[in-house]
C-alpha cells in the first residue's frame, strides 16, 4: 500500500490499541509506583517541622539572652513577674547545658525553669562565620 | 463551551501534576494513563521492536515518577515526558546500533511499485528527520517545543520537517500528493 502524503499523521498514529506486551510494560509501572511508600510527601512535613523548630529556637534565643529584648517583651506580656527573680533566688532553675550542633551554628540550652504557671528557657546560639 | 472544557481538563491535569510531585502514585498513574499510546507510538516510529519498546516504557514511567519533582511548570508535562522517553531510546539505540545499508534509500526508490508501509519509508529517513517528524505527528509538540527538547534552533526543526516530508514524497508517496 502506498502511503498518501495527507494522510502522514494519521498513518503515524495508527495504532489505536496497545499490545499486550506495552499493556503488561505499563501495568507492571504502576504495580511498582503502587508499592513504592509517600517518601516525598513525609520529608517535605519533616522538613517544614525542622524549619518551624529552627525559628522558634532562633527567635527564642535572641529574645533570651538579649536583656533589652528581654525585658521589652515582659513589659509587652505584662510578664513583670518577681516570681521569676523568686525562682532564680530559690535556685528552681536547672543549670542543663544541652548543646546541639548543625553545621556551623551551635545551640545550648543553658537553663530551664518551670513552675505552676510557666516555663523559662535560656538559649544560646553561636555562628562560626 | 469548548473553552470550558478545555480550561476544565487544563485545570484537571495541573491538579493531578501537583498531587504527582506530593507523592501521590495514584495521580501520576491517571496522568501516564492519558499518555500511553502517544509513548508507544513514538517509540514504534524511531523502529524499536514491541520487546524493547516495553522495557523503555517501563524504565521511562518510573523515572519520571522518580524524577516528577524537576518538572518546573506544569504545562511542559508533555515536553518533559517526551525528553525521558526520547533519552531512554536513544541510549538503547546507542547500545544496539542498528545496521542500517548507506545505499537502502537509492534502491527502494526505483522500486516504483514497491508495496511499502510507513514505518519502512520512516527507518530509511536519517535519524534527525525521523525523530523530529514523530515528535512533531505524534507527540503534537510544537516546533519550538521540539527545539528545546533536542537542543537545536527552531529553524533547524522546520527545515527538518519539511525535508523529512520532501524525502518521503519524493521516494515513496504517489505522484501529485500535496504535502501537509
Amino acid at each position: 500500500m502506498k502511503i498518501d502524503v495527507d494522510n502522514i499523521k494519521n498513518e503515524m498514529n495508527k495504532e489505536q490499541v496497545l499490545p499486550d506486551s506495552i499493556r503488561l510494560a505499563f501495568d507492571q509501572s504502576y504495580k511498582q509506583i503502587r508499592q513504592q511508600p509517600k517518601k516525598k510527601r513525609k520529608k517535605s512535613w519533616l522538613k517544614f517541622v525542622s524549619a518551624a523548630v529552627v525559628m522558634i529556637a532562633v527567635s527564642s534565643a535572641i529574645l533570651l539572652t538579649n536583656d533589652t529584648a528581654l525585658a521589652k517583651l515582659q513589659a509587652f506580656l505584662g510578664l513583670n513577674d518577681p516570681g521569676i527573680d523568686t525562682a532564680i533566688d530559690n535556685g528552681d532553675v536547672q543549670d542543663l547545658a544541652q548543646v546541639q550542633q548543625s553545621e556551623d551554628i551551635t545551640i545550648t540550652l543553658e537553663h530551664v525553669f518551670a513552675d505552676a504557671h510557666r516555663l523559662g528557657l535560656q538559649l544560646n546560639i553561636q555562628s562560626n562565620r | 463551551m469548548v473553552c470550558k472544557e478545555n480550561e476544565v481538563f487544563n485545570m484537571q491535569f495541573e491538579i493531578l501534576v501537583k498531587k504527582a510531585q506530593k507523592g501521590d502514585g495514584e495521580a501520576f498513574i491517571q496522568l501516564i494513563s492519558q499518555y500511553e499510546l502517544t509513548l508507544y507510538r513514538t517509540a514504534k516510529r524511531l523502529g524499536l521492536k514491541d520487546v524493547d519498546i516495553a522495557d523503555l516504557i517501563q524504565d521511562t514511567v518510573l523515572t519520571a515518577f522518580e524524577k516528577i519533582n524537576t518538572l518546573k511548570e506544569v504545562k511542559y508535562f508533555n515536553t518533559w515526558i517526551c525528553r525521558i522517553l526520547l533519552n531512554n531510546c536513544y541510549s538503547f539505540m546507542k547500545q544496539h546500533k542498528r545496521i542500517v545499508p548507506l545505499e537502502s534509500k537509492h534502491v527502494l526508490s526505483h522500486r516504483d511499485n514497491l508495496q511499502l508501509e510507513l514505518d519502512d519509508a520512516l527507518n530509511t529517513l536519517d535519524e534527525k528527520y525521523r525523530i523530529a517528524l514523530t515528535l512533531y505527528y505524534v507527540n503534537g509538540l510544537t516546533t519550538k517545543e521540539i527545539g528545546e527538547v533536542l537542543h537545536e534552533p527552531e529553524g533547524t526543526i522546520k527545515s527538518r520537517i519539511s525535508r523529512a516530508k520532501k524525502e518521503l514524497k519524493n521516494t515513496y508517496y504517489m505522484e501529485g500528493a500535496s504535502l501537509l
